[in-house]
């Protein structure tokens, strides 16, 4: 059990998404949650910019897990997305991106935030499990595999 | 003849004993200053090896110039860049620290040994400084990277502290000698002498050795020598004049080592090798010196100076001396602790003998002590307090092979190779495919002996040694992508730094809202550099960290005095 097993749904996870770059994923973002959560694209978007403005969110080993608040979201939304073509996400490492976590939350800080935040760095920088996620073909395993990680 | 045969053989021998032992040095830790000494003392008259030495004059010599050679090579080891974050506390430490630990240890150790209160401040005085040779040899260990900020203070410090010292010995024998009992201008005037005149001839004899280097065609051996003679000259010549030799040699090789010279690689890796031989020498020598059945007499009063100094007079003195520059207390506990004596004391000890003043005996037998407690007690125990004071940084991840280009002069192209370990960032991919700096760009992948282009090597694997030309200023971004982290768990940058890198114009408001940071109000306007530096000691360094709410900031990268690069790290999560 995990903290973020509670909110990741089967419909959360993405491959093989085709996104030229992170204005592009971030757009392509914006209308799954608009889809899947009512959330405005544009919010959405603009939302994960403005914290990009901040530094990067990519960790490095292609890993990025973008996030930002939307006021007026009563729970903690994500969505997972494995590119088909890694991207440049001006990482530390300087190597491009293919597998992105994107968490938003509710305007209203609270510290879970940050401890999930924190759990999802962690679950991503373990090699072992990113190979796994690079490697499985199905949606749904990929969705089962987060579900099931332990710290 | 023969007599001279066993000299060279037994000198030799020594020599090949102590470099063997030093591998026993990094299996349990000793430090290695201390088995060199030891190896001496054993080969000494008190010792199996029976060896008498009790020829002042060539101790003093020979401890002088093998002093010299460290100090250059150590010089040659600074860089510039440290000297942002370390001169200034160094320098204060350097005068006004030495006079304050001469000061403080001189009246325990006349009160203590119940001797003239001039003896015992010329005891202060010789053990006044922190060595050089000790203090590079552990700041330049393997595997211990400390912050910037504590290890250019200590360098610099340990470095320019020496001419301190020896005016503080001069001036004092004088004193005994006119029988005066308070220092008079021509002291002060001695003391600008010694500063001014060794600040002059480093500063300018580092660039002319610069431009000889450049502008002499010389057979390639012949640089790292021509480097060697002239800093030993620059050292004679200003010792003759008065100046105190010791800054200077070291300055020149500061100036050296930072600017671009022919063959500066080939000419540091002879000099370290230099240095290394005259460590060992010196310090066997200074063990041969030593007739450990004479120190046992005045142990107990010796060893109270020893612990007075380790534990009141350098920390009194790095407090005070640091106070302007507001160091954290971890910090300031770290370098009162790095207070090593090593070969100064015992070489300026022999002053006091050669002028052949009362209690002359007494002095070396007092510095001897002192050092030995200093540097079994603390060479002992700095790896271990780093850690415990978390003052180490994650090692820079260094290339594994470097190769200068002979057209270095004018550009700073290199070929640095790697060996790329099972957890790099490159394994499993092309070479072509890796988002190398700019200019940086694979020349050859050697996987089993055989040397391969890259485009056929295909996708890297592990063992496989990347050689890349790229530019000197880019290795430490190759090296986060190719060089396998060495460092141990809690070291790991992403545990060290956190997860998140933020900007240092990140906007404060900005930050706080995203995280639910408690921030106070009116400073939402602020940069995160500028929320930082109000917050952090006067020159921020990486690794400096400081807690807001649930997050730690970690200053991540520094570039010309600015903060560039944060890492956001939640404490409560990573262990």
């Amino acid at each position: 059990m995990n903290l973020i097993s509670p909110l990741i749904r089967p419909d959360d996870v993405t491959i093989d998404l085709d996104a030229a770059s992170k204005k592009r994923l971030f757009e392509l973002a914006g209308q799954r949650f608009q889809a899947s959560y009512g959330i405005s694209a544009s919010e959405v978007f603009d939302s994960l910019f403005s914290r990009e403005k901040l530094g990067s969110t990519a960790l490095g080993y292609g890993i990025a897990i973008p996030h930002g608040r939307i006021k007026g979201l009563k729970e903690t939304a994500c969505a997972f997305f494995r590119l088909k073509e890694p991207i440049d996400f001006d990482a530390p490492d300087n190597l491009p991106v293919d597998l992105v976590f994107i968490l938003l939350a509710p305007a209203a800080a609270t510290d879970l935030h940050l401890q999930i935040l924190g759990e999802l760095a962690q679950m991503l920088s373990d090699q072992a499990f990113r190979e796994k996620l690079r490697q499985t073909r199905e949606a749904a395993e990929l969705h089962a595999l987060i579900s099931a990680w332990v710290p | 003849m023969e007599l001279i045969n066993q000299f060279v053989l037994a000198g030799a021998a020594l020599l090949l004993l102590a470099i063997l032992a030093s591998a026993l040095s990094y299996r349990i830790g000793m430090p290695l200053l201390l088995v060199f000494l030891a190896v001496g003392m054993l080969a000494g008259e008190d010792g199996p090896g029976g060896i008498v030495f009790n020829d002042y004059g060539v101790a003093y010599t020979v401890g002088s110039v093998a002093l010299a050679v460290i100090l250059l090579d150590g010089g040659l080891n600074t860089r510039a860049d440290t000297f942002r974050a370390g001169l200034r506390p160094a320098f204060v430490l350097a005068t006004a620290g030495v006079l304050i630990t001469c000061v403080i240890t001189g009246l325990i150790a006349a009160w203590m040994l119940d001797i003239e209160p001039l003896i015992g401040l010329l005891i202060g005085a010789v053990v006044g400084s922190t060595d050089a040779a000790a203090v590079f040899a552990l700041l330049h260990a393997k595997g211990l990277a400390l912050k910037q900020r504590v290890s250019a203070t200590l360098e610099i410090e340990s470095g320019s502290n020496d001419p301190m010292a020896v005016f503080l010995t001069i001036a004092l024998l004088e004193l005994l000698r006119s029988g005066a009992s308070l220092p008079g201008w021509e002291t002060l005037g001695l003391f600008g002498m010694q500063m001014g005149l060794g600040l002059a001839a480093g500063i300018g004899g580092g660039h002319l050795l610069v431009w000889l280097t450049n502008h002499l065609p010389l057979e390639r051996g012949m640089y790292p020598m021509l480097v060697l003679a002239g800093g030993l000259a620059l050292y004679g010549l200003t010792t003759v004049l008065g100046g105190s030799g010791f800054l200077a040699i070291y300055l020149a090789g500061v100036v050296f080592g930072n600017r671009k010279a022919r063959d500066a690689a080939n000419i540091l890796q002879v000099h370290n090798g230099l240095a290394w031989l005259a460590q060992i020498g010196m310090f066997l020598m200074l063990g041969l010196l030593a007739t450990p059945s004479h120190l046992l007499e005045h142990a107990p009063a010796a060893l109270a100076i020893a612990l007075a100094l380790i534990f009141v007079a350098r920390p009194v003195a790095v407090w005070l001396c640091l106070l302007p520059f507001r160091f954290p207390w971890r910090e300031q506990a770290f370098i009162a602790w790095v207070g090593l004596r090593g070969a100064v004391p015992i070489i300026l000890a022999l002053f006091p003998l050669l002028a052949g003043v009362p209690d002359a005996g007494l002095v070396l037998e007092v510095a001897f002590f002192v050092v030995l407690i200093s540097l079994t007690v603390q060479g002992w125990t700095i790896p271990p307090l780093a850690r415990l004071l978390r003052l180490e940084v994650p090692p820079p991840p260094a290339a594994d092979e470097r190769l200068d280009l002979a057209a270095r002069m004018g550009s700073d192209h290199v070929i640095l190779g790697y060996r790329l370990g099972p957890g790099a960032a490159a394994v499993g991919r092309a070479a072509g495919e890796l988002r190398l700096p700019e200019e940086a760009r694979p020349v050859t992948v050697i996987r089993q002996g055989a040397a391969l282009s890259p485009e056929a090597a295909g996708h890297l694997a592990a063992d496989d040694w990347l050689y890349l030309l790229a530019r000197e200023s880019d290795s430490a971004a190759l090296g986060d992508l190719l060089a396998a982290a060495p460092a141990p768990a809690y070291l790991e940058k992403r545990q060290f730094y956190g997860d998140f890198v933020v900007r240092g114009e990140a906007r404060m408001g900005d930050l706080a809202a995203q995280y639910g940071l408690p921030l106070p109000a009116g400073l939402e306007e602020q940069s995160l550099e500028s929320f930082l530096r109000a917050r952090l000691p006067r020159l921020p360094v990486a690794g400096d960290r400081h807690r807001l709410g649930n997050m730690e900031f970690v200053v991540r990268e520094v570039e010309a005095g600015r903060i560039t690069r944060v890492g956001l790290r939640i404490p409560t999560h990573l262990r």
